[in-house]
């Protein structure tokens, strides 16, 4: 199936997405889904190993652009890519770190590669592609935020606090450009099944064992699937969600709507 | 046209006109077997033609869901005619035509916006919830309203009708999670619809309020009731599989400002 996904008057060459993350986990997915709607995508990604071997699985459409969302310029460089390609139409800030850090331990170094990446990747991006997207007559924006931009997880210090902030920068966006025809929205997840949840398990347990404890913590009483928060990303940036704009898409099995007991931190010395 | 909802028997309340109309219409040309819930026996039944006359498949429901008999005899009627439920769009909703602030804002009008605006719901997904455990889960989407989160001062009885109905979501998201029925909420800024057209026609300064309402929209319109429709074919489709509890702003942008 085909979607005539954001396609603006007078362009008449192919859309294209840039994704950040896109080697592995919800990008791969994001990335994978957005090819089968005939959007070709400029992947994102530091891991080039992963990178190379998601486009060999992946084909023609997907064009790996090795960067660090951390700096600037590879982010110019990509929209540069998918200008080459076509005319950008998409961008997916997607990619991120596992950054786990309650406030007592953290140092200002921790706390500042840790928002290098989740919160400064995100908005150089958004950044970047707003400028593009001026330019081009438009486009739509999707940040992968976190059910944690919204309630603390215990001892996730810096990445909650990252993640809150992509969600005030998907609003500063979408009411700034929401009249030149750039929507902005946010995605928050809950425990998805991916490679980076996977190595915050705990070692005793098995994989399936582990992953199905998490999937407790939504009331549908299991974990998200990559493809299921791309069906939600290829939602948004479609024209099917042509009025949506700066809205937070929580897509957690309904974790959010409830209140959950955690033990308390187990925090030596303390009385 | 895709066929996103290939198979589904769904019950749309309020499809006599507006946005419920043109979700009646959309599930249709989507696959889905429709019901079209309505007080207005002949405006549903439009509906239904518009339906059938596309080639879908469409069923009227009358009655009033706002009263237990009615919504009972809606849901059963719905459920016996489709041979079961697996999705139920609650949207059925009125307005206050005239906007006081709270001290000013009589009972009974107070008391029919919590009717029809909550009570109707919940009556609907209270009846509706058993047949879709017997269909092994099924998809709610309730139509709130930018309000449910945002003052519009003189609109108390609205505004906390859908707030209410947020919560009225969550409840069925939690409660029924692990038996496979998801429930969300859609929050719309303004839709151009007539329910719209009618509340800016009988305000006095309606026009000029209706001018400063479109300055609060970033996108610099109002929404489309195909726009609506569009989101609520998605979060009745596989596609929305793990969303459930969510509360999702179709506004423009109009809450983020």
């Amino acid at each position: 199936m085909t979607d005539q996904q954001g396609q603006g008057a007078g362009s008449a060459r192919p859309p294209v997405a840039v994704v950040t993350g896109a080697a592995m986990g919800i990008g791969r997915a994001i990335a994978e889904r957005l090819l089968a709607d005939s959007i070709m995508v400029v992947g994102v990604d530091r891991d080039e190993g992963a990178l190379e071997q998601a486009s060999r699985e992946l084909g023609g459409g997907f064009q790996p652009l090795p960067g660090d969302i951390g700096e600037w310029d590879d982010h110019e460089r990509a929209a540069d890519e998918a200008e080459r390609l076509g005319t950008l139409r998409h961008w997916v800030n997607n990619a991120g770190i596992d950054w786990s850090s309650p406030a007592h331990e953290v140092s200002p170094q921790h706390i500042q590669d840790g928002l290098r990446v989740l919160q400064l990747g995100p908005m150089y991006g958004a950044a970047i592609a707003v400028r593009r997207m001026l330019r081009s007559g438009g486009g739509s924006i999707v940040n992968i935020s976190s059910i944690q931009g919204a309630a603390s997880f215990p001892g996730y210090y810096v990445y909650g606090s990252a993640k809150a902030a992509v969600l005030l920068a998907t609003k500063s966006i979408a009411v700034d450009y929401g009249a030149f025809a750039i929507r902005c929205n946010a995605v928050l997840p809950g425990v998805i099944e991916t490679p980076m949840t996977h190595t915050t398990l705990p070692p005793e347990l098995s994989r399936e064992e582990g992953m199905r404890r998490e999937g407790l913590l939504a009331p549908m009483l299991r974990a998200g699937q990559p493809d299921e928060m791309a069906d939600v990303v290829a939602f948004l940036l479609s024209d099917r969600a042509s009025y949506i704009n700066g809205a937070e898409i929580i897509a957690d099995g309904g974790a959010m709507a409830r209140c959950y007991a955690y033990p308390p931190l187990d925090i030596e010395g303390a009385p | 046209m895709s066929t996103r909802l290939q198979g589904r028997r769904a019950l749309v309340t309020g499809a006599s006109s507006g946005i419920g109309r043109e979700v009646a219409v959309r599930f249709a040309a989507e696959g889905a077997t429709v019901a079209c819930g309505g007080r207005d026996e002949g405006r549903t039944k439009d509906t239904v033609d518009r339906i059938t006359t596309a080639g879908g498949t469409a069923v009227a429901v009358v009655g009033d869901v706002s009263q237990p008999e009615g919504a009972q005899a809606v849901v059963e009627a719905a459920a016996e005619a489709m041979g079961g439920i697996d999705a139920v769009i609650n949207n059925a909703g009125i307005d206050a035509i005239e906007w006081k602030n709270v001290a000013d804002w009589p009972v009974d009008e107070f008391d029919e916006l919590i009717r029809t605006n909550l009570r109707g719901p919940f009556l609907v997904a209270k009846y509706s919830i058993p047949h879709m455990l017997e269909a092994g889960g099924g998809a709610i989407v309730h139509m709130s309203s930018v309000c449910a989160i945002t003052v519009w001062a003189g609109d108390c009885g609205y505004d906390i009708s859908k707030a209410g109905l947020n919560m009225l979501s969550d409840h069925i998201a939690v409660e029924y999670g692990p038996q496979g029925i998801r429930s969300n909420t859609l929050m719309p800024g303004v839709i151009a619809t007539e329910l719209h057209e009618s509340v800016m026609v009988a305000m006095d300064d309606g026009r000029a309020f209706e001018r400063e309402l479109l300055s609060r929209h970033p996108i610099g319109r109002f929404g489309d009731v195909t726009e609506v429709a569009d989101a609520c074919v998605f979060l009745c489709a596989n596609e929305a599989g793990f969303l459930t509890g969510a509360n999702i702003s179709i506004d423009g942008g109009y809450s983020r400002v």
